[in-house]
């Protein structure tokens, strides 16, 4: 106890520090202008934020980027309340309930209760964070060197399998561990030889992980963005008149219950590895229908569809950093970059995130109810205001970041080098956008390649290969063969069942 | 072949990652184990899964010939045009080799100020007064945040090194 409050002391003093604040600030309105402009996500804001936080400390880098992340999933709700249009995925069940509110005049309304929904769920997911501690502390203890390998394999095979359609489960997967084999580029590890470098000194240190990453993710996002050309503000008219936003954080407070229980399965679902809001947001929402009274209106512009989907999607923050901090995998994509930014910045992800490390953590969840909080305030004074960058068109704001890309992906070596590597991992992100392959699985699978040939020397050279003999080492590695299997194991059980009916 | 039927085939990346598998172990041949485990490790999986799935997809096509599903009408032909999205998307490549030709000759903070000038009045046709107040602020922002707040080391254009 005695260690954890001085953990918990030092975490206030890093969070509450001066600059720690202004980048969160800066953060917050980075992310708040990002998540308005529908197309646009968190993934592409830490993309352009992450060559920032190289010159900066650990509290300060983590509050720019979390406070852009934090920012991006609470504007995400202005346009699809005002305009009908989900920021991001982690808004689409919010469109139900907000569009026909804002429609009858109840737009402020909607958006002050989701707000006050958001500053809930995000601190009940901090507490169910601190509750499940001592469990994870317990459960790291049994996590050696080759339990950690096979989570990472794990990890891969879920985001792999989630992040393709039905029936593409493989293709994830085998994108994964493409992104593991790019990441042998460079200097072997464990013995000091250079691995397919063809000779370029460039290559000697591997790929350096920020154009990579703004390569993948953001150059397409970016072509996507011009292509397009148009405003949403062209096609959808503002909805709803000012007012209702004293009754909006009424309905919050009113419907506690529900933000608390939505909340829970939200927190549940985010320490669960590549699922996060987008999925939590929907299963709170039918949560909602399915237990409320007067259940019908929900869905049809009824404040606690909104609530509900809000809670779930803000409690999802602090739990999806779990596994990312204390096992080393990233639940998403933006916990992935979020790894990279770590290793940039020192920060190794282990079970001494829970012990020795305990005040990192901690600092981690303050940064992002603090960055909650300050989106919201900023979120009620300027929403509307906010609004306003939907009608800039996309042909105007495309170069600026293009520009900025190009300068951030400088970050690394500070060589053309740098934006060769960027064009090419563009070009490659653009082709696999158009063709289907997922991009999510390359990140997690280059972020995760070292830590993972770490793990797999130690368990080697500790216990031969019967380290996959290790009960946990074979329950992991079950598990990521029936994620991989079960949709064709699925198909393969409803083949049978009309047989049986039959008979 | 058009481009865009060549692209959507399910084979060529599954080609180009074989490729690469082949590379990693004609690569390893002789080499150290500690050096090349790892990699056989991580190549073992990928080809083991891209057979599955090539057997997966040969599967599902031989079902559809069977069942007969393949919709043959004019309607479920891919549109093989260049559409309005296609052409914008090839005129943004060719900004782009124009901004990294500009930061090859004339180094960072020139290029960029010369290409938001270029760009704005080509593509979007802004009022002048707006052009300059954009090109100013970016030229201003990639030579405070970028080479001085964040220190960054920017390589010198080639006019630069001619001049220098």
């Amino acid at each position: 106890m005695a260690h954890f409050l001085s953990e918990l002391q030092i975490a206030l003093a890093m969070s509450f520090a001066p600059m720690t604040l202004l980048y969160l600030v800066i953060g917050v309105v980075v992310g708040m202008i990002l998540g308005i402009i529908p197309g646009f996500s968190g993934v592409t804001g830490m993309v352009i934020l992450l060559p920032f936080v190289f010159n900066l400390d650990v509290a300060e880098g983590m509050a720019l980027l979390l406070g852009m992340y934090v920012a991006t999933t609470i504007t995400d709700t202005i346009p699809a309340v005002l305009l009908g249009v989900p920021g991001t995925a982690a808004s689409q069940a919010h469109v139900l309930d907000g569009y026909p509110m804002a429609k009858r005049g109840e737009a402020d309304r909607a958006l002050s209760a989701s707000y006050t929904a958001d500053v809930f769920g995000v601190v009940i997911g901090f507490f169910l964070f601190l509750a499940v501690i001592p469990v994870l502390a317990a459960m790291t203890m049994a996590f050696g060197s080759p339990e950690y390998f096979a989570m990472g394999v794990v990890g891969i095979c879920a985001v792999g399998t989630i992040s393709t359609g039905r029936g593409q489960a493989l293709k994830g997967v085998i994108i994964g561990f493409l992104g593991v084999l790019i990441a042998t580029v460079g200097m072997s590890l464990h013995t000091g030889l250079p691995r397919y470098t063809f000779g370029q000194h460039y290559l000697l240190d591997g790929f350096p992980i920020v154009p990579v990453i703004l390569g993948l993710f953001a150059l397409p996002e970016i072509i996507d963005l011009f292509a397009h050309d148009e405003t949403i503000a062209d096609k959808n008219t503002p909805q709803g008149r000012r007012g209702g936003t004293v009754a909006g954080i009424i309905d919050a407070f009113r419907s506690w219950f529900l933000v608390v229980r939505t909340s829970i399965i939200g927190g549940i679902i985010g320490f669960v590895p590549a699922v996060g809001g987008p999925v939590a947001q929907w299963i709170a929402f039918a949560h909602a229908k399915q237990t409320e009274k007067n259940a019908d209106q929900i869905g049809s512009g009824d404040v606690r569809g909104i609530i509900s989907a809000q809670a779930a999607v803000s409690s999802c923050k602090p739990a999806s950093l779990v596994p990312t901090l204390v096992f080393g995998v990233p639940g998403d994509v933006v916990m992935a970059i979020l790894m990279g930014a770590f290793l940039v910045m020192g920060i190794r992800p282990g079970p001494h995130m829970v012990g020795a490390d305990l005040n990192i953590t901690l600092m981690l969840m303050f940064i992002i109810i603090l960055g909650n909080i300050v989106a919201v305030i900023i979120s009620l004074c300027l929403g509307r205001w906010l609004l306003n960058i939907t009608k800039i068109k996309s042909s105007i704001i495309t170069p600026i970041i293009l520009c900025f890309m190009l300068m951030g992906s400088l970050v690394a070596t500070g060589g053309f080098g740098d934006i060769a590597v960027f064009v090419g991992f563009g070009i490659l992100g653009f082709i696999m956008d158009k063709t289907g392959w997922p991009r999510i699985p390359l990140v997690l699978g280059f972020v995760l390649g070292p830590i993972l040939e770490t793990y797999l020397f130690i368990s080697y050279d500790a216990y031969g290969v019967g380290f996959v003999l290790r009960p946990i080492v074979m329950i992991c590695l079950v598990i990521a063969v029936t994620m991989i299997a079960w949709p064709a194991l699925r198909s393969f059980m409803r083949r049978r069942k009309p047989l049986g009916a039959k008979i | 072949m058009n481009w865009r039927i060549l692209l959507r085939s399910p084979f060529w990346l599954h080609a180009l990652i074989i490729a690469a598998c082949t590379y990693v172990v004609w690569d390893g041949t002789g080499k150290l184990f500690r050096y090349k485990m790892f990699p056989y490790v991580i190549v073992g999986i990928i080809i083991t899964f891209s057979v599955a799935e090539l057997v997966r997809h040969g599967i599902g096509r031989i079902k559809d010939r069977k069942r007969d599903t393949v919709d043959l009408s004019v309607a479920a032909l891919p549109d093989l045009s260049l559409t309005e999205y296609d052409i914008r998307s090839i005129r943004f490549i060719i900004w782009l080799i124009i901004l990294i030709a500009l930061f090859y000759i004339l180094g960072p903070t020139f290029a960029v100020a010369l290409f938001m000038a270029l760009y704005l009045s080509i593509e979007v046709r802004m009022w002048w007064v707006n052009r300059v107040l954009i090109v100013a602020a970016m030229t201003l922002m990639t030579q405070y945040l970028f080479i001085w707040a964040l220190d960054l080391t920017v390589p010198e254009g080639l006019l630069a090194r001619i001049i220098y």
